[in-house]
C-alpha cells in the first residue's frame, strides 16, 4: 500500500478484530450449513438464475438468533419484548386476558370491530388503481419520533427517502447530492409466487401482491395468515416482556402482527383497496383488538391506533382509512441493561456462566462499577417510545422529484 | 489482509453450490465480515446480523461468483457492505415493533472481552463522529482498505465499480479529512450526556473516565 493508504491507517486505526462470541461461529455455521442442505443445490435446478432460495433472510436471520440465545445464552441479557428471550419468569406465561393496557387505549371490541368495518367499507369504495411497474420511484416524507435514551434514532426527524416500488433501487440525499443504492437482494423473477416473494424480501411490491393475493373472506384470509405465522419462529415474533408483565403473544396476536407487518410494507403506495377492505375486516375479526381514536400522531395529523396489545399500533388516517404509521408506546418497565442486571444481582444463568470466565478481581470490577451506576427511570406506560408516520408520499418520475 | 484465507480454491466448488465448500468459506471468511461489519455498523449485535445475512446472501446469489478469481473475501466484503448500508434503513422500513424481526440492538454480548467490546463501540463511534463528513461511498471505500486491508482491486470488486474510482474515492476522502488529527480524534470522542431514561452499561464495564486515554480506551458508552 503506497503512503496515501498507510497515513489513514495510522491517523484512524480501528479497533483491533475480534472473534465471534463465544460458540457463535459454531451456531451460525450450523445454522447456514442447515440453510443450504434444505436448499436446492444449484446444480441441480433448472430454474432461469437458479438455485435461489426464497426463504426471507428476517426469518431465517430470527432462526438464528433464537438458537444463539438459547444454546449460547449470550446473546441478548436485555429482558425486552424486542429481543429472543433468554429466560421467561412464570408471570410471563399469564393469560393474555390479564395483561396491562395503557389507559388510554380503548380496550372494548366492539368499538374496534366497529371501526375496522368502517375503514373496510371505505377503502372498499377506493377506485381500483394497477399496480404500479417495479420500476416507478415513489417519493416518501416521514416524521418519525423516538424517546430519548430509549429508542433509535431519539428526538423528532424527518426525512425523505424514495424508493422503487420492487424495492431494487433506494435513494436520499446526502449533503445535499442525491445517492442511489441498489438493493443487495435481487429481484424475484415474474414466476415466483406472491408468499415466497414476500418471504424473501419485503418491499412495497411484494407486500402489495400478497395483500392482493389474500382471500377477501376474513377467516379463509386469517387462515391464510395463520399458515404463515405457523412457519415463524413464535418466540422471535412475541416474545413478551416478564418484567412488565407483558405475556407472550397469542396466536390471534400474531396474526394480527403479521397482517399489520404486510399493511405496513404496503403503506407507502397503499394496497389493493379490495384486499385492504379485507385485511380490516379480519383485524375485526380477530379477538382482544383494541382501538384508540383522535391521536394526535407525530406529523401532526389525526390518526386511528389499532392495536393488539394497547402498545403496539399500528397507526390509520381516520378520514381515509389508510395505513399512516406505526408506533409504540411504553409498557412502563423497560429492558434492563446488563449493569443493572449486575447491580440487583439479576444474573441469569447463562451470564454467570460468562462471569464464571473472568477473574474475580475483573468480576468484583464490574459489579462494583455497576452499583455505583444511577439508573433513570424507564418512561411511564403508555409513554411515546417511537413513532413513524407518513407525511407525504407520491409516485414520481425520478430520485429527487417531490 | 488475511494470508491464510483459502477461498481462492475454493470459488468454483461454492459456484456450484457445494455445501460443504462454503462451510469452508465460513469458516475462512465470517471473523472478518463480522469485524467489517462492526467498523460499518458500529454496533456488534448488528455486525453479527449482518454477518449471518451475508452468507446467507452469498449462498443465494452463489452464481455470481465470477469463475476465475483469487479470494472470496473481497466479494464477502462487498455484500457485507451493502447490507450494513442497507441495515439501518430497510430495519426503518420495515420496522414493526410488532414483527420484531428486523431492528437490531444493542445488547451486550457479555463474553470474557465485554470490556474490551464497549471499548471498540466507543471508538468505533468517535471514528464515525470524526468521518461524519465524508460520504457514505467514501467511507466504504476507506472500510474496506484501511480497516479490512483489502487492495484497490479488490475494493473495486466488492463494491462493483472501477479500480479508479476506488483510488479516486480514497483520496478525495483523505483529502477531506486533511488536518483531523489523533487529538481531535480524541476530543471528538466525548459522549453526548445521557438522556432520562437512557439506560448504559459503560461505567460498569470500562471504568469511570467517559474519555479516550491514549490507547484509545473509552470510558462511557451511551447504549440507545
Amino acid at each position: 500500500m503506497n503512503a496515501e493508504h498507510a497515513d489513514l491507517k495510522a491517523r484512524f486505526a480501528a479497533p483491533a478484530e475480534r472473534d465471534l462470541p463465544p460458540g457463535r461461529h459454531d451456531l451460525y455455521r450450523a445454522s447456514l450449513m442447515n440453510h443450504m442442505l434444505t436448499q436446492p443445490s444449484a446444480s441441480k435446478t433448472t430454474r432461469p438464475g437458479g438455485g435461489r432460495s426464497w426463504r426471507p433472510p428476517a426469518r431465517v436471520l430470527a432462526v438464528v438468533a433464537a438458537a444463539v440465545a438459547v444454546v449460547a445464552g449470550a446473546a441478548g441479557y436485555a429482558i425486552t419484548a424486542a429481543k429472543t428471550p433468554v429466560a421467561r419468569p412464570p408471570i410471563a406465561n399469564r393469560p393474555a386476558a390479564s395483561r396491562v393496557h395503557p389507559g388510554q387505549a380503548t380496550p372494548r371490541a366492539v368499538l374496534a370491530a366497529k371501526v375496522l368495518r368502517a375503514a373496510a367499507a371505505h377503502v372498499a369504495r377506493e377506485d381500483v388503481t394497477s399496480e404500479p411497474s417495479p420500476g416507478q420511484w415513489i417519493y416518501s416524507k416521514t416524521v418519525d419520533y423516538g424517546y430519548p435514551g430509549v429508542a433509535d434514532p431519539s428526538g423528532k426527524g424527518t426525512s425523505e427517502e424514495w424508493i422503487t416500488f420492487g424495492g431494487s433501487q433506494t435513494a436520499y440525499y446526502q449533503n445535499g447530492q442525491i445517492v442511489t443504492h441498489a438493493s443487495p437482494i435481487p429481484p424475484p423473477p415474474p414466476t415466483v409466487k406472491p408468499w415466497d416473494a414476500w418471504n424473501t424480501d419485503a418491499t412495497p411490491k411484494t407486500a402489495y401482491d400478497v395483500l392482493a393475493s389474500l382471500p377477501t373472506e376474513p377467516q379463509a384470509l386469517l387462515t391464510v395468515i395463520a399458515r404463515q405465522v405457523a412457519g415463524q419462529n413464535a418466540q422471535n415474533i412475541a416474545a413478551g416482556n416478564p418484567i412488565a408483565g407483558v405475556a407472550p403473544k397469542t396466536e390471534a396476536q400474531r396474526e394480527f402482527d403479521y397482517l399489520t407487518l404486510i399493511l405496513w410494507n404496503a403503506a407507502i403506495v397503499g394496497g389493493p383497496p379490495t384486499a385492504e377492505a379485507a385485511a380490516y375486516q379480519a383485524m375485526a375479526a380477530l379477538p382482544g383488538i383494541t382501538v384508540q381514536q383522535g391521536i394526535t400522531d407525530t406529523a401532526g395529523g389525526q390518526a386511528i391506533g389499532v392495536s393488539d396489545d394497547g402498545y403496539d399500533q399500528l397507526l390509520i388516517d381516520p378520514v381515509s382509512y389508510q395505513v399512516i404509521g406505526i408506533r409504540q408506546l411504553s409498557t412502563g418497565i423497560g429492558p434492563m441493561s446488563l449493569a443493572q442486571g449486575l447491580a440487583s444481582g439479576h444474573i441469569p444463568p447463562s451470564v454467570r456462566k460468562l462471569l464464571a470466565g473472568l477473574t474475580k478481581a475483573e468480576r468484583d470490577r464490574l459489579i462494583a462499577a455497576a452499583k455505583k451506576q444511577h439508573f433513570p427511570a424507564y418512561p411511564p406506560k403508555g409513554t411515546l417510545i417511537q413513532e413513524i408516520v407518513y407525511a407525504r408520499t407520491a409516485k414520481v418520475p425520478a430520485p429527487g422529484d417531490r | 489482509m488475511n494470508v491464510d484465507d483459502p477461498t481462492s480454491q475454493l470459488r468454483a466448488r461454492a459456484r456450484a453450490g457445494d455445501a460443504d465448500a462454503f462451510g469452508a468459506v465460513f469458516d475462512a471468511c465470517a471473523k472478518s465480515v463480522y469485524n467489517h461489519a462492526f467498523r460499518l455498523t458500529g454496533n456488534w449485535s448488528a455486525a453479527e446480523e449482518v454477518m449471518a445475512m451475508t452468507f446467507l446472501e452469498a449462498w443465494r446469489s452463489r452464481e455470481r461468483i465470477a469463475e476465475d478469481g483469487g479470494s472470496l473475501r473481497p466479494w464477502l466484503l462487498g455484500i457485507a457492505t451493502n447490507l450494513a448500508r442497507g441495515q439501518r434503513r430497510a430495519a426503518r422500513r420495515q420496522r414493526n415493533a410488532l414483527a420484531r424481526l428486523a431492528v437490531a440492538g444493542d445488547s451486550p454480548d457479555f463474553a470474557d472481552d465485554v470490556s474490551g467490546r464497549l471499548d471498540d463501540v466507543a471508538r468505533i463511534k468517535a471514528l464515525h463522529r470524526a468521518l461524519a463528513g465524508l460520504p457514505r461511498p467514501e467511507l466504504e471505500v476507506l472500510a474496506l482498505c484501511v480497516w479490512s486491508g483489502l487492495g484497490y482491486a479488490e475494493a473495486a470488486e466488492a463494491l462493483g465499480i472501477p479500480v479508479g474510482t476506488v483510488r479516486s474515492r480514497l483520496s478525495r476522502g483523505r483529502a477531506k479529512l486533511g488536518k483531523l488529527t489523533e487529538r481531535e480524534l480524541r476530543e471528538n470522542s466525548r459522549e453526548p450526556p445521557a438522556v432520562p431514561g437512557q439506560l448504559t452499561d459503560g461505567p460498569a464495564i470500562a471504568g469511570p473516565s467517559g474519555k479516550f486515554d491514549a490507547s484509545g480506551k473509552s470510558g462511557k458508552e451511551a447504549r440507545r
